[in-house]
């Protein structure tokens, strides 16, 4: 594909299903630079045999159902991600994954997705309309089942960048853990861009074969005939024994690129948009219009919707309304227009248009009226657990030979299960508070019930995006449902009610923990789309419930001092928790509490919740506190090293002494070249009570290549630091895919001081308990810069945190050279080595009988029966040829060995060299080798 | 004191480039078995090793007892039946408790000590290699002879003295 599409689409076919494949027909990156991604489908049933076939058993294969993956890599200057927009109902957003991605939209079943059957796979990046220069922009995923011609939104990412196009496509079938051992296949046709408003064929695909003995992957293509088309089918295993399974020919020859073309049409065969039907109404000062896509229309793009006040359409229109946005199925305007009269427009993602549809809206039914209740602030709130889970095949279909099907569980499906649960906790909350949850991933359920302050009569759409089932009921009615388990697709509706208070329930269940979601918004008069607030949602005031009394001083330093206290009005207090913003900062297990801490940078939202009669709570309404503090400066250099909208209070305490509280990363520098030593004093850190902060949020010492770069572009790191709850950590000595950030192993508990040394390119961490006897941590050898940014650094994932990660260091130093007190053990010297001795042994790869033993002087022994007899394997090679320091047998050939022999001779010149076998057939005696005068290269 | 590299080849032998280069490190024996020829792992004078992206290297002091496992003496992989992972063997130089083996059945990030039966060695362990498909039959050379397991180093029997004469 050329650089520069905006649209990109092609259709898959999986012939059967593998094991533990990832099928990325997604490897993308945006125009401008900087936004990348893949995608494609995932999953896999288990292999049979020790050469691991593909199952092809055909209950198995009908009943498998991939997951998916949808991942972005990169983000703006600011730091600022790629963030999921919209999802579809088998998919759920999941911003901070594995492998460093900034925005990511998965799932694990697909259930419309078989075998066999052909699926289009489409994408297209696009800018707002209506907006001068923006600065952001949007990519959209669909799938389309060709057997049903049925389209499905996959996704929409908001990038954070104004991106028009595409840089190319490229794809990969990943084995997920099993090194290519089995086989897997998939087929691909009708593969299609367009450029500059011009369709293009994507037809051709390029193997980059690797050269053979780097990375094994044997590809058998074959370009199989269609109808007016041709099929590019292609298997893949790291078994060429395995090859071919269901097409023909030999695995493609390794060492260079090989190109195959399938002939398809010029041009593609379009789906056409389709417009079900479109209504509106209207009470005079609103106008409210919806309109319904049929499942085989093409994907909606653009709708524009224009409210007239003639029947005409002349003229110019009252209101109009427009917008790039695939899932907009209705839309609410403000329009002072008596018996208005609506021209709807769509065009579809490939740019085909409708013709215009125009509707007379009906008068709206009267507005629902408010009730009078004295309400108080908060809604009223059930938490219920479901501790049973029982099997049932809701996304698989029954399958008793399919691990997958039979191992399906839930603990609900639908709503009406809900009294099965068991009441935990009740109380009242802030909103939608789906936090108060707690630590619990599955099997829960929320039932809110109060009333919607409602500002001024009128329509207003509600717009929720939730997983798994809810129900709202307003007034009574039921407003909006969509029950059992499923992603978090926007789905909207719409109500008349009047100025004031309305009864508001909303029920809502998370079956398993894919990830759960709920965030309900609405729009009204003059009311733009947001969340519903929690000024909002009120509960019936009994008058009987604790309060609490929030006093606040301090703010000026960075940090507040804080007091709470309650009047239970006859109830017994718990516990009290104080807030700031969604996290957990304080607990106190009485009716009053106590805080002198730090503080986020500006205002700051301090509420509190009490918990009362064991398990009932109350939250109260936020109260305000403006904090500053002192900042970085005596040569140190703060960087925001993640997000740059992350909240944070990061303050320079002391000359040599810091403080963070907040979320994202940020490191606080100097620059230093040559060799260094870094030391500081990790005071206090969040998580080491157990507090419920992101337990792999950290704080410590870094040196960073660039340490003035965000998003990742400072390039090589080195760090030692200590994480919530996870201990003493340095920067990983592994390949690190899953982005872990840190080893696997701890340095010692009980040490706050902690120190790196760089003395050229070996870096080694230390700790200690009392700042002078330092234990060697790790020690690794990572080539980088000459001068480095080194010094403190905070990091802190939102994630599953319930409180802000917050950590004080001191006795920060930072010197030139190799602190003193920096030893390196030595080690121990081996015994028992001298005099003519065996000095290793070697088994054969492809031949566990073969065994090579190798010796001080006489050279090597070898044995062909598993030991059982021994033979020198020495053919004419005397004297210094037999002072064998190392062999190697050849992987797959036994008969094919290196030595590596020689000692210092009298003159103490090296007398050796490396030998290579030539010819052991037939006698396998190993009576021939030649010199292997291998040439070394110096990079 | 003389830089010591470690040198690997992509082309059958034909040619070799320096991967790691380190100061003050032995390099005693290396073994590919982590599903990349990019990330041997090491037995060195200073301890076990592991390469990532091949100019780098890292030491592993996070392990139990590891003051006596410098230097790492032997290292060798083995298979484990199915589960692709490699088993990586060692014993370092621990006079004071001679024959025991510090195994890995996950790429060397957790280790546990084992004391095999049968034969035990008197010495420190040399050199080890081990089947690689199913991992149950392993070669140990020792200081004072060449020994064979056929379980995975739960019991051992002396083949060879050390001077290569059968037992």
């Amino acid at each position: 594909m050329e650089d520069g599409a905006d649209i990109m689409f092609m259709d898959v076919c999986w012939p059967w299903w593998p094991e533990s494949t990832y099928f990325a027909n997604w490897n993308f990156g945006t125009n401008p630079t900087g936004i990348g991604g893949y995608g494609g489908f995932t999953g896999g049933i288990q292999s049979l045999g020790p050469d691991h076939r593909p199952n092809y058993g055909p209950e198995i294969q009908a009943a498998w159902r991939p997951g998916s993956v949808w991942s972005f890599w990169g983000g703006n200057k600011e730091g600022e991600p790629v963030r999921v927009v919209a999802s579809s109902e088998y998919a759920y957003p999941r911003q901070y994954i594995g492998e460093g991605a900034s925005g990511s939209l998965g799932g694990s079943c697909w259930p419309f997705i078989k075998q066999g059957q052909w699926y289009t796979m489409l994408m297209r990046v696009w800018e707002p309309v209506d907006v001068t220069n923006p600065q952001y922009s949007y990519i959209g995923r669909w799938v389309k089942d060709v057997s049903t011609g049925q389209w499905h939104l996959y996704g929409i990412m908001r990038l954070p960048v104004p991106a028009s196009s595409f840089r190319g496509n490229a794809g990969f079938l990943e084995d997920c853990g099993n090194a290519g051992r089995s086989v897997r296949s998939m087929y691909r046709r009708l593969g299609y861009y367009r450029k500059a408003g011009q369709w293009r064929s994507s037809n051709v695909v390029s193997y980059n074969e690797n050269k053979k003995g780097q990375l094994d992957n044997y590809w058998v293509v074959q370009v199989k005939p269609e109808g007016d088309h041709e099929i590019l089918a292609m298997e893949l295993s790291a078994n060429p024994k395995l090859l071919p399974q269901k097409l023909f020919g030999t695995p493609l020859e390794f060492g260079r690129k090989h190109e195959f073309r399938a002939k398809q049409p010029e041009q593609p065969t379009l789906d056409k948009p389709k417009v079900a039907s479109v209504t509106a109404e209207s009470n005079g000062r609103q106008v409210l219009v919806s309109w319904e896509i049929p499942a085989d229309s093409s994907p909606q793009f653009l709708y524009r919707v224009e409210v007239f006040g003639n029947a005409a359409c002349q003229g110019e229109p009252v209101v109009v309304r427009q917008e790039r946005m695939p899932t907009v199925r209705m839309v609410l305007l403000d329009a002072v227009v008596a018996n208005p009269t609506v021209r709807f427009s769509l065009t579809d993602v490939f740019d085909q248009t409708i013709a215009p549809m125009v509707v007379t809206a009906k008068a709206s039914a009267n507005p629902w009226t408010a009730t009078a209740d004295t309400v108080a602030p908060g809604l009223s709130y059930e938490l219920l657990h479901q501790d049973k889970v029982r099997h049932e095949n809701f996304f698989f279909p029954p399958c008793a030979k399919l691990e997958q099907s039979k191992r399906e569980e839930h603990h609900w499906l639908s709503l009406n299960e809900l009294g099965t649960g068991r009441a935990v906790q009740q109380g009242i909350s802030r909103g939608f508070d789906t936090s108060l949850a707690g630590t619990r991933r599955a099997g829960y359920a929320f039932r809110f019930k109060g009333f919607l302050r409602v500002p001024a009569t009128g329509l207003y759409v509600l717009r929720m995006q939730g997983a798994d089932g809810y129900r709202i009921t307003i007034d009574g009615h039921e407003a909006l449902t969509w029950d059992g388990p499923h992603g978090p697709a926007e789905r909207s509706a719409a109500v008349h009610v009047a100025e004031g208070h309305h009864a508001l329930e909303v029920e809502y269940f998370v079956d398993k923990p894919d990830v759960p979601f709920f965030r309900l918004e609405w729009e009204g008069p003059g009311l733009p789309r947001q969340e519903i607030p929690s000024s909002a949602l009120l509960h019936k005031d009994t008058g009987q419930i604790p309060v609490a009394a929030l006093t606040t001083s301090g703010g000026n330093d960075g940090t507040a001092s804080l007091k709470v206290v309650v009047d239970p009005r006859g109830h017994t207090t718990n516990k009290t928790r104080l807030f700031l913003g969604k996290m957990q900062i304080a607990e106190s297990n009485g009716p009053s509490l106590t805080y002198d801490g730090p503080m986020l940078d500006g205002v700051n939202n301090l509420w509190t919740r009490i918990v009362y009669d064991t398990k009932c709570t109350v939250d109260s309404e936020p109260t305000t506190l403006a904090v500053h503090g002192p900042e970085v400066k005596n040569g140190w250099a703060l960087t925001v090293a993640g997000e740059a909208k992350a909240v944070r209070g990061v303050w320079q305490t002391a000359p040599d002494a810091f403080s963070f509280m907040g979320e994202g990363e940020y490191v606080i520098t100097r620059r230093v070249a040559g060799d260094f030593t870094l030391t500081c004093r990790i005071d206090s850190f969040a998580g080491s009570r157990g507090e419920p902060v992101n337990g792999s949020s950290w704080a410590g010492l870094t040196a960073r290549e660039h340490g003035d770069r965000n998003n990742r572009a400072w390039g090589e790191e080195f760090g030692v630091f200590q994480m919530a709850h996870h201990g003493l950590r340095t920067t990983p000595d592994f390949s690190d895919l899953g982005d872990g950030r840190c080893n696997d192993y701890e340095l010692p508990k009980g040490h706050p001081w902690v120190r790196m040394v760089r003395r050229r390119q070996v870096w080694t961490a230390w700790s200690s308990a009392d700042g002078k006897n330092w234990q060697l941590g790790a020690t690794h050898l990572k080539p980088m810069a000459a001068s480095m940014d080194a010094g403190v650094i905070f990091r802190a994932l939102p994630q599953d945190a319930q409180a802000y990660f917050h950590a004080k260091v001191s006795s920060v130093t930072l010197e030139a050279g190799v602190a003193k007190d920096v030893v390196i053990p030595v080690p121990v010297a081996a015994t028992h080595t001298d005099g003519s001795r065996l000095t290793g042994v070697v088994m054969a790869r492809s031949d566990a009988k073969v065994v090579v033993v190798r010796s001080s002087e006489r050279g090597l022994f070898r044995s062909t029966d598993d030991g059982k007899t021994w033979l020198a394997a020495n053919g004419n090679l005397s004297g210094a040829a037999n002072v064998v320091r190392s062999i190697a047998i050849h992987p797959k050939d036994s008969q094919i060995m290196f030595r590596a022999a020689g000692r210092a001779a009298d003159s103490a010149a090296w007398d050796g060299g490396l030998w290579k076998t030539t010819s052991l057939a037939p006698t396998r005696r190993c009576r021939s080798w030649d010199a292997a005068n291998l040439p070394c290269r110096q990079r | 004191m003389k830089t010591s590299h470690d040198y690997i080849s992509h082309d059958g032998g034909k040619s070799l480039r320096p991967i790691c280069e380190w100061n003050e490190l032995g390099y005693l024996n290396v073994v590919f078995d982590k599903g990349s020829w990019a990330e041997p792992c090491y037995a060195t004078t200073h301890g076990y090793g592991q390469s990532l992206h091949e100019r780098k290297m890292f030491l592993s002091p996070g392990i139990k007892a590891m003051e006596c496992l410098r230097p790492f003496t032997a290292l060798a992989s083995s298979g484990r039946g199915d589960i692709r992972e490699g088993r990586v063997l060692l014993q370092a130089l621990d006079p004071a408790k001679p024959g025991r083996l510090f195994r890995s059945d996950h790429y060397g990030f957790r280790w546990e000590w084992i004391v095999p039966g049968g034969d035990v060695p008197s010495g420190g362990y040399i050199a080890l290699c081990g089947e690689y498909v199913q991992g149950k039959l392993w070669w140990l050379l020792a200081t004072d002879g060449l020994y064979r397991s056929d379980d995975g180093g739960k019991t051992l029997k002396k083949v060879m003295d050390e001077k290569g004469l059968n037992q």
